[in-house]
């Protein structure tokens, strides 16, 4: 698919992260020997630090040279390099079908649009790393699963469910109620089929209940994998910019509202604001990162400050 | 009514324009109707939020969006009204503003007179107090919808008619319309301190006040040969005085006073028949006092509003230059027809009965209009006709029986006394004319002097003090409290007992103003008999039945021994304190007014050894007519009369009444004013201001009492006009009143102030207001207000183009 993949490997996009090591804050347990540390200093390839001795330690680690120019007792420290198992799971809801940036090609740009290409990207420079890759499209339940792999060709495979499973702008309410999001339920599936630590990537608006969000999270630390939550909201759905009396319909099978935006921009706001803070408040609690992205800004940017981030993160967790 | 209100307070200059501005209501609701209607559909995702946000800020929203509409509403109304040219009343304005500015409109007090000269009624029928009123009224029409107003009455008490001191000027109206003129003399200088009071009190600081006086300044209205009284002083810059001119001067004539001659009547020595002997006194006022007759008919009645027992009638004619005239003459208290004694009265407790007296003026003049005051015409007295009367003699138990006594003449003083009140045993009836009849009219009743207290003495009509040696201080002070309600008390020289003791009791618990010697006077010497009595001193008016007989009844008496009785003070030995004298000219039986009663001071012993009195026959007649004209004349007969306008003092009689009531036949219903018994005695509430005889609830207790005009008030000739100005301008500044506009003086030009400007600065507000409000509301973020309404109208046009097929 010539044109989903011009679509999803937008230069600009891959020329921003291409400059970037992708680098998980926790380094999972992998099966393919890559750049990727893993999480456990070992003892196997390569050397990563000395440590002082302490009493207990094994003699067998010492390291003698230093001992013998500096008469002093130190271990020596190795990383052991593993394969990573990313899991990308997007969400493909009826939400995500909202775009109000100005249209590219005759169509808007929808936060779907935006979760795919980051989606591709993500998954592009994993395959590059050798890394397995897996993809999971999901509304209120698991639309298309991707198994996870490194092979080549995998990444186009990818690609394709991506372009395949694009939400269109409904506004029925019967054919809408089926076209919100269950994290909950979507994590116990997803969890079920991992059998190793992964590093899971959510892509979504989180229209969610924030109850629901931290029980699937809760699920995803019990298993010890971990998770990397983009968020991707429209500018609209960010400032509310709206100012003509309007009845605004919703995708995901609500009830229509009619209001006057101005009148009700504020308390909209003051809704969105508690619920972001509900959706970062749960995940500080179990130590996961969560990056919201504006679909109407440049991907490259704040994906490759995310991903220097994690890289920092990584280094400091090494030390 | 409510169109009437509205167009005394504001008006219209363009109505339609007002009607266009409350049609233009609608557009803003249409607009709001239209804009909930055509509102463009949105996909959206996000609605979760938009939904929890209506969920917690509805009702909030709805608020502001009826507040908001409200404003917009406004604008267009009141736009339409202050186009439309409103004009208000100055005074409305004023009313509306006067709780912030505090001290608008003027304070008013209206004093009219309704005292009894304003009965005056000129020729075709119309009263002066119907002119007052008309005036009062007119004065009112002045007055604009913010001045406070007082009304007072001037008519004795003076008192508020209107005080609730607010804008009802209709209420006023109908205070005024509804009074009617009273009895009772004028008390303007009375009202006048009660206006000034209430200006003191009720204006405010920097308020204007003005006292209206209404009156018709007959002769005794004000004061004016006396200088102002200090009440009214300082009368006060702020207050001005506009006083109505005096009336003219309308001839009166009236019935002045009615004085019966007695109150206690009893039936006559001679006919056994009782009338009541009266003094009608006339007056006229005005007129010229040209000659004329009046014609005055006694009545006497022996229940208020019942036929007449007997009436009487006489003419006086009025001797050109004439004024006042008095009328002697005698009431029968039986009927024609009545051939009996009388004595089939029905009596009340203390055997008496109560008749109410009326002397009225028939024919005032010899041309109608020459006497103006009708009510003055009548006058009303109360006597009291008693068959018996009951005597206490203060003595020591005479037990003796006639067979103890050596002799008649050696019998004691109390002894003397009862057989001269009861000679029963008189063998020969033609000794005393009528003493056979006079034997029935006393009861005596024996007093023991060492144990005398009030209780015995309720009943009594007089006591006879033989022995006031035996008498302790505080029997001294029963027969003061006796005498003082209209008691006779007859204190009598005990003999061989010297007056040290008693004659001080006399004169400083009894206050008498007589001293009696310290050691008697014998007259009497060897070869020589005592001293006889003055015959030439003429008989008391109390003793005038012996008139006749005066002289011969005095000759035979002697007297050998006696005490001086010596005037104390001012006390003087006329003929009416000094009953009898000896020749040598000293004082024998003396009197004097104590309260409303009498003592009799006798200064010689009741013993044939001082004076052969008791033996002769003067004794008798002297004590019967003693009795009967110390109890009945005409000091004690004014007591029963009061004047309207004044609350009568009530004695101990009235213990047992209830309440006052006034059957007038002329009146629908029965005048009552309660008695009110206190520790200090019965005490009426309030005045008795309708004048005739007032009877006392319950009906067991017999009383009645006679109220009349107050007929110093009945002085139809006005003030002097010089006289009263010169009175009036030592207050302060004043004015007459206008008699052909009385309102002119206080009327002020309604002024019409344009409604148009405070309103389009209303509208002004309003729109500011409500672009603020909206813009808080919506939260909006454009910079100007131009921009956020070009907004605002770019968007009902586009609904409005959405709207259109």
């Amino acid at each position: 698919m010539p044109a989903a993949h011009a679509t999803y490997l937008d230069p600009h996009t891959l020329a921003a992260i291409d400059s970037l090591e992708l680098r998980a804050r926790m380094i999972v347990e992998g099966l393919m020997a890559g750049m990727h540390r893993s999480p456990y200093h070992g003892f196997s390839v390569e050397f990563a630090q000395h440590r002082p001795y302490a009493p207990g330690d094994d003699l067998r680690h010492l390291d003698w040279k230093v001992y013998g120019r500096a008469d002093k007792l130190y271990l020596k420290q190795y990383q052991q390099e593993t394969n990573l198992d990313l899991v990308i799971l997007v969400d493909a809801s009826g939400s995500m079908a909202y775009g109000s940036d100005a249209p590219r090609r005759g169509k808007p740009w929808t936060k779907y649009d935006h979760a795919a290409t980051l989606a591709a990207a993500l998954s592009h420079l994993a395959l590059h790393q050798q890394d397995r890759v897996g993809l999971t499209l999901f509304a209120r339940q698991v639309l298309d699963t991707t198994r996870a792999s490194n092979a080549q060709g995998h990444w186009q495979a990818i690609v394709n469910a991506l372009a395949s499973r694009a939400p269109s702008l409904k506004t029925d309410e019967q054919d809408g109620a089926d076209r919100g999001t269950d994290l909950a339920r979507l994590f116990d599936q997803i969890l079920a089929k991992l059998t190793q630590r992964s590093l899971i990537v959510l892509i979504s608006d989180l229209f969610e209940d924030a109850d629901a969000l931290q029980r699937g999270l809760a699920r995803v630390q019990f298993n010890r994998h971990d998770l990397i939550i983009l968020q991707v909201l429209d500018h609209a759905e960010i400032t509310f910019p709206f100012r003509d009396p309007s009845r605004f319909v919703g995708l995901e099978g609500e009830l229509p509202v009619g209001l006057d935006p101005p009148a009700w921009r504020d308390a909209y706001l003051d809704s969105l604001q508690a619920h972001q803070r509900g959706v970062e408040r749960i995940a500080r609690r179990f130590r996961f990162d969560h990056l919201l992205l504006d679909s109407s800004e440049s991907l490259g940017g704040p994906l490759g400050r995310f991903l220097a981030y994690r890289a920092a993160v990584a280094r400091r967790g090494n030390k | 009514m409510h169109g009437l209100i509205l167009a005394q307070v504001g008006s219209l200059a363009y109505p339609i324009t007002a009607a266009a501005g409350a049609a233009a209501i609608t557009i803003p609701i249409v607009i709001h109707l239209l804009t909930r209607l055509r509102r463009r559909p949105v996909p959206w995702a996000a609605m979760r939020f938009l939904i929890e946000a209506q969920r917690r800020y509805r009702h909030r929203r709805r608020l502001e969006e009826w507040l908001l509409l409200l404003m917009r509403c406004m604008i267009p109304l009141l736009l339409g009204l202050a186009l439309s040219g409103p004009l208000l009343r100055g005074d409305a304005i004023g009313r509306l503003f006067a709780g912030a500015a505090g001290n608008a409109g003027r304070l008013v007090c209206v004093v009219i007179d309704d005292s009894l000269s304003t009965h005056a009624a000129d020729a075709s029928g119309n009263t002066l107090f119907e002119q007052l009123q008309d005036t009062a009224l007119a004065v009112l029409d002045g007055l604009s919808g913010d001045d406070r107003l007082v009304v007072w009455r001037a008519g004795r008490p003076a008192e508020a008619v209107y005080a609730l001191d607010a804008f009802d000027h209709d209420a006023a109206r109908g205070a005024i319309e509804a009074m009617q003129p009273r009895y009772s003399a004028s008390d303007m200088v009375q009202a006048m301190s009660l206006a000034k009071a209430a200006v003191d009190q009720h204006a405010r600081p920097g308020q204007q006040a003005w006292v209206v006086l209404v009156s018709d300044f007959a002769n005794g209205a004000l004061p004016v040969e006396r200088p102002a009284p200090a009440q009214l002083l300082p009368w006060g810059e702020r207050v001005k005085l506009l006083v109505a001119r005096p009336k003219l001067t309308q001839p009166n004539v009236q019935v002045s006073r009615l004085e019966p001659q007695q109150t206690l009547v009893l039936p006559s020595p001679l006919t056994a028949r009782p009338s009541v002997s009266v003094q009608v006194h006339l007056r006229r006022f005005g007129g010229d006092a040209l000659p004329g007759t009046s014609r005055v008919e006694l009545s006497a009645y022996e229940t208020p509003g019942a036929a007449a027992i007997a009436t009487v009638r006489h003419d006086h004619r009025w001797q050109p230059g004439q004024t006042e005239a008095v009328i002697q003459s005698q009431v029968p208290l039986f009927t024609p027809d009545d051939s009996t004694s009388g004595g089939s009265w029905p009596a009340s407790q203390d055997g008496g009965r109560l008749v109410a007296i009326r002397a009225r003026l028939e024919s005032a003049a010899p041309e109608p209009g020459r006497d103006a005051i009708e009510p003055d015409n009548l006058a009303w007295a109360v006597v009291e006709r008693r068959d018996r009367l009951r005597v206490g003699l203060l003595a020591p138990t005479d037990t003796a029986g006639w067979d103890d006594q050596r002799s008649a003449i050696s019998l004691p003083p109390s002894r003397w006394v009862r057989l001269a009140l009861q000679p029963g045993w008189v063998p020969s009836p033609t000794a005393i004319a009528g003493a056979g009849r006079i034997a029935g009219l006393i009861d005596t009743v024996d007093l023991e002097p060492t144990s005398l207290d009030a209780g015995a003495m309720k009943t009594l009509d007089a006591v006879m003090v033989i022995r006031p040696d035996l008498l302790a201080p505080s029997a001294w002070v029963v027969i003061k409290e006796f005498v003082e309600r209209g008691g006779l008390a007859w204190v009598f020289v005990p003999q061989d007992v010297l007056p040290t003791a008693w004659s001080a009791a006399l004169r400083d618990q009894l206050g008498l103003d007589w001293q009696v010697g310290v050691e008697p006077r014998v007259t009497k010497t060897a070869g020589r008999q005592g001293v006889t009595l003055d015959t030439d001193h003429p008989a008391p008016p109390s003793l005038s039945l012996l008139s006749a007989d005066w002289q011969q009844l005095l000759a035979p008496v002697r007297v050998d021994k006696l005490f001086d009785l010596t005037p104390v003070g001012n006390a003087a030995a006329s003929t009416e304190s000094v009953w009898l004298r000896t020749i040598d000219a000293s004082p024998l039986l003396v009197s004097a007014q104590l309260g409303r009663g009498r003592v009799l001071l006798w200064g010689t012993a009741l013993d044939v050894g001082w004076t052969n009195l008791p033996t002769k026959p003067l004794f008798v007649p002297l004590l019967h007519e003693a009795l009967r004209g110390g109890l009945t004349d005409s000091g004690v007969a004014r007591q029963g009369q009061h004047v309207a306008g004044q609350a009568p003092t009530l004695d101990w009689k009235w213990s047992e009444a209830r309440e006052l009531t006034l059957d007038d036949p002329t009146q629908p219903h029965a005048l009552s004013v309660r008695v009110n018994q206190t520790q200090q005695g019965p005490q009426l509430v309030g005045a008795l201001q309708q004048p005739g005889i007032y009877t006392a609830a319950p009906a067991s207790t017999g009383l009645m009492l006679a109220v009349n005009p107050d007929a110093q008030a009945g002085d139809t000739r006005s003030i002097s006009a010089p006289g009263l100005e010169a009175w009036l301008s030592s207050l302060g500044p004043w004015q007459w009143l206008d008699a052909q506009r009385p309102a002119s003086a206080l009327a002020t030009q309604p002024q019409w102030a344009s409604l148009a400007w405070p309103l389009l600065w209303v509208v002004l507000g309003l729109l500011l207001c409500e672009m603020a409000l909206a813009r808080w509301f919506s939260h909006a973020t454009d910079s100007t207000a131009w921009q956020w309404w070009g907004g605002r109208l770019k968007s009902a046009w586009r609904t409005l183009k959405a709207a259109r097929p």
